[in-house]
């Protein structure tokens, strides 16, 4: 278990690097890959850490922690599988792992992330069970191939038998070993990480009951089964029901536990006390994960600290005043973004850019600031197909012939009508269709069509930057390589600006939807100077 | 020994009966004319008499069928040496005709120290299962199948439970098939020809009376004459504990407990977590133990969910409520969000946010299982227009609001409103 137990480990131990000590194991150690796994794999790296240490790792958790002890009971001793159930980020799988270094017993974990489908959720555990590592002697192949639930039983049942009984010999052993490689007692322990993703699965209606059921079916005293999970129980629909493990809860921390996790390991205890008194509560009344609100903070904090000549003396009254009023307007931006992440622009020499990105930056709070600059990169005749597709989703068809005529008509669009009672009331029944039933769909042909007809206007208006560029930018569309439009296309969806629905089974051709927002659309039409708004069907 | 460590000598041993089938249910076998005796009846006279037979155990999970099974086979085993051969299946693994055909021939193997061959074809292996109910019909040995799940190996074309029931009426066999399921019906999802080859004997398995899940209880928490524990301690122990037994509160709390699940299971795992909690210093278990067991075990997912939520998303929640109330057709979040709009505009909170914030705290309220997508087909759709739904009714979100540590008052009024 060294190579698969302690990289997840690491990982966990990273990702929990807010709500842990500063892990005093080293780095994993490269396993020497010839060596042969032991039982001392099974169980957690590192030294082994008392019940107090563990309480203090995991703040607000004291309570979920002495009951998964004492569920887990003294040494030897069976248990009842159990449920951990709980919303994301509030530390389930790293309270249950950490537990077992403390405890020092043997434990299998696999994630229902990383085996996505029955038959690796088998593999995996019988590998870890088997002491089976994989590598290129063997082809990379797991110990056992089994894809069946019986297969998966029967060998589960042989490998559990074979395992405890070298545990039976451990333990006759004498335990004057390093506290590091102990292995405490004779049972081992099967943890299931993210069992939520297995409602999902194909055969979800005959795995659910199996994985719940397996503790009474393996009929082995010495193996205990603890689930984690996102969801609670009673979303895992099954027909005839389970057997019922037992639940135990894991609340989202409050605000006094999420203050007690973000000052662990601070540099600057007062200073980003100071700095929490200003952004926890606002940010607490949003969302109360601990992986959303560090990903806010920490360039908050960034910008909090900007002023402040030194950073290790605890700042006093006036201090604190100064950086609030510098960090004020900064908090009310931060909390209307989820996590962005800025693009690195192709061309240099973007000082331009940065100061319209300082002058966008002091706009009213509450109100999302749209760039005028897209932040990604895509070929022109790309962004003429976006532009196409969306016209094609927020138009009806009929219009087609009228908006793409020769003289580029916009003309004929605007009838004028007398206002109504009863048009005010159709246009307020036709927005609430829209607002439900989202962008339409289209066929390919429409689409293409669309394409052509833009373009050709577009060549129109590109006409200066066309002798500049040597015609460059207008051959796509005139020499008409089917295939390259395609190919967009395609690149198009996998990047989800367009998705494929389902074909009619009438006209028998795939229909594409086109899901950009609006204010996407027109920015890449601006970035085109292609008047957008002139096509839109405004009802 | 100091009281804490027998104490938890004490505990260890409770936990392991509690974690033993066996041990419980051997309970129900003392007492007189339960399924035990008539299970036994029924097999031990197949046995004796070298006839066939099938049966059926029925009964809610938990409530001991493939227990109380065990138990009799256990029995019949010692009794009848070597005229048994037992073979398990089960509907969850089993169900498909080929996985069942070669678990047969591989459990019959190994009992019979023959050579299992897993490359064993389909036709192979039931020339092989009918030369064995043969063989073991001329050495008077009863072949006894228990096929757990029953109801799951009714799907399909049922080939398997018509071959093992057909092979039943041949004189030359010597088989009982036990059916264990929790579908009270299962004998009607049989076919018509298997049906008519089955025996309708069916054994009903109830959730018992209080009265026996009080001497259960006492069963199970009494401490057996041990030689690790010392005399006085186990008497001290066992004259508390039926102290709190006789105790009304813990009469009321286990009537609690039956109200929503009354099977046997069920107050396993309450004994579990009850003996889990005992507090060693005081060296026996107390009626706060049982009283705090009871919470754990029930729990209320959605309102805890309903408390963990943030104020925006207390926000969407609402309204959502009110736009089911105003009785539109469906809602998607588009619409979630123009209703959130005229609220910030009617009332002037001060928690208006943007769209995208928005639409996290609703991907989160998906996660949380308090909303769902009405429909699976519109996979093509981006999350903001297909139509969702509210899992919690009105009753639910109030009593969450206001077991809500921040919930903004503003809520509370637009709630009762609309009440």
């Amino acid at each position: 278990m060294a190579k698969d137990g302690s990289p997840q480990v690491s990982r966990r131990a990273r990702r929990a690097s807010l709500n842990t000590t500063t892990p005093n194991s080293k780095a994993p150690k490269a396993a020497n890959i010839s060596q042969p796994l032991t039982i001392k794999d099974l169980v957690f790296h590192g030294e082994s850490i008392s019940l107090d240490e563990l309480i203090n790792s995991f703040p607000g958790r004291r309570a979920q922690i002495l009951e998964l002890v004492q569920f887990l009971g003294p040494l030897n001793s069976p248990t009842i599988p159990l449920f951990v159930y709980g919303g994301a980020s509030t530390g389930k799988t790293s309270t249950v792992l950490y537990m077992f270094r403390h405890l020092k017993r043997p434990f299998i974990y696999c994630s229902c992330v990383s085996c996505y489908s029955p038959r690796i959720l088998f593999e995996s555990i019988l590998n870890q069970l088997l002491l089976h590592r994989k590598n290129e002697s063997g082809g990379y192949l797991s110990a056992k191939r089994c894809e069946k639930p019986s297969d998966f039983v029967n060998l589960l049942r042989e490998a559990l038998t074979a395992l405890i009984d070298i545990l039976k010999g451990n333990m006759g052993k004498s335990s004057s070993k390093k506290s590091s490689s102990q292995v405490n007692g004779r049972m081992v322990y099967l943890v299931f990480d993210h069992l939520e993703l297995v409602r999902e699965w194909d055969k979800s209606d005959s795995i659910i009951p199996l994985l719940f059921n397996l503790y009474n079916l393996l009929k082995i005293p010495e193996v205990g089964l603890i689930f984690i999970s996102k969801a609670s129980l009673d979303t895992f629909q099954s027909d005839t029901g389970f057997v019922e493990p037992f639940p135990v809860y894991f609340p989202d921390y409050t605000e006094d536990d999420l203050r007690q996790i973000f000052m662990r390991n601070q540099a600057n205890p007062k200073l980003y006390s100071s700095f929490l008194d200003l952004v926890l509560r606002p940010f607490y009344r949003i969302t109360r994960r601990v992986d959303e609100l560090s990903t806010a903070f920490s360039p908050l904090f960034k910008t909090y600290c900007e002023p402040l000549g030194d950073l290790v003396t605890a700042p006093s009254e006036d201090t604190r005043r100064k950086l609030f009023s510098h960090l004020q307007p900064f908090i009310s931006l931060s909390l209307n973004e989820t996590c962005t992440i800025s693009s690195q622009p192709l061309i240099k020499g973007t000082t331009n850019k940065d100061r319209n990105m300082r002058k966008s930056v002091f706009k009213k709070p509450g109100v999302c600031e749209t760039l005028d600059e897209i932040d990604f990169h895509m070929s022109t005749s790309a962004k003429y197909l976006l532009i196409s597709a969306f016209l094609a989703s927020r138009n009806p068809a009929t219009l087609d012939a009228s908006l793409f005529d020769s003289t580029g008509g916009t003309d004929n669009r605007k009838r004028k009508r007398k206002v109504s009672e009863k048009s005010i009331d159709q246009k307020e029944a036709k927005e609430q269709e829209i607002l439900m039933k989202g962008p339409g769909t289209f066929p390919l042909e429409r689409l293409l069509a669309i394409y052509q007809c833009i373009t050709s206007v577009g060549d129109y208006s590109l006409d200066d930057e066309e002798l500049q560029n040597g015609g460059s930018g207008a051959d796509g569309s005139d020499s008409g390589s089917m295939s390259d439009i395609l190919l967009q296309l395609s690149s198009l969806c996998s990047a989800n600006f367009i998705t494929k629905g389902g074909s009619c089974p009438l006209e028998g051709s795939t229909r594409y939807r086109s899901i950009v927002s609006e204010d996407v659309a027109l920015r890449v039409a601006r970035s085109l100077k292609f008047p957008l708004s002139k096509y839109l069907y405004r009802r | 020994m100091g009281v804490e460590n027998l104490a938890e000598l004490a505990k260890l041993i409770i936990r392991s009966r509690i974690a033993d089938p066996s041990f419980v249910f051997s309970f129900f076998s003392q007492l007189p004319d339960s399924n035990y005796s008539k299970l036994k009846y029924i097999i031990s006279s197949s046995v004796t008499e070298a006839c066939n037979n099938s049966v059926l155990l029925l009964g809610p999970r938990g409530c001991g069928k493939t227990a109380v099974l065990e138990l009799v086979l256990e029995d019949l085993l010692k009794e009848h040496p070597d005229m048994i051969s037992v073979v398990k299946l089960n509907g969850l693994l089993h169900s498909d005709n080929n996985c069942a055909l070669k678990e047969i021939a591989r459990q019959v193997c190994l009992e019979h120290q023959l050579q299992f061959s897993k490359m064993a074809s389909f036709d192979e292996n039931t020339q092989f299962l009918l030369s064995i109910l043969r063989e073991c019909g001329l050495a008077h040995k009863t072949i006894v199948f228990v096929l757990e799940e029953f109801d799951l190996f009714t799907e399909g074309k049922q080939r398997l439970l018509y071959s093992l029931l057909d092979a039943l009426q041949s004189v030359s066999s010597q088989a009982v098939v036990v059916g264990v399921s929790c579908r009270l019906d299962a004998d009607q999802l049989l076919e018509k020809r298997v049906r008519s080859r089955f025996s309708h004997r069916k054994l009903l398995f109830l959730p018992s009376s209080s009265e026996d899940f009080q001497r259960l209880v006492e069963h199970i928490l009494l401490l057996p004459m041990d030689s690790r524990l010392p005399n006085d301690f186990r008497a001290a122990f066992n004259e508390k504990l039926l102290n709190i037994l006789a105790d009304e509160e813990f009469k009321g709390v286990i009537d609690q407990l039956c109200y929503s699940d009354s099977t046997v299971s069920q107050l396993l795992r309450f004994l579990f977590c009850a003996v889990c909690h005992m507090d060693l210093s005081s060296g026996s278990l107390s009626i706060e133990n049982f009283k705090s067991a009871l919470p754990s075990i029930q729990r209320q997912p959605k309102l805890e969910a309903l408390k963990d939520c943030s104020v925006l998303e207390l926000y969407l929640l609402v309204c959502m409520k009110r736009l089911e109330v105003k009785e539109l057709e469906s809602c998607n979040f588009n619409s979630i969000m123009k209703e959130y709009k005229s609220i910030h505009d009617s009332f002037k909170t001060s928690d208006y946010y943007a769209r995208n914030v928005c639409l996290r705290a609703f991907e989160h309220l998906l996660q949380r299982g308090l909303i769902s997508f009405q429909d699976n087909r519109g996979q093509g759709q981006s999350a903001e227009f297909r139509p969702v739904k509210l899992l919690i009714s009105w009753h639910e979100l109030q009593q969450g609001l206001k077991s809500h540590r921040s919930c903004p008052a503003i809520l509370n009024k637009l709630m009762d409103r609309e009440g």
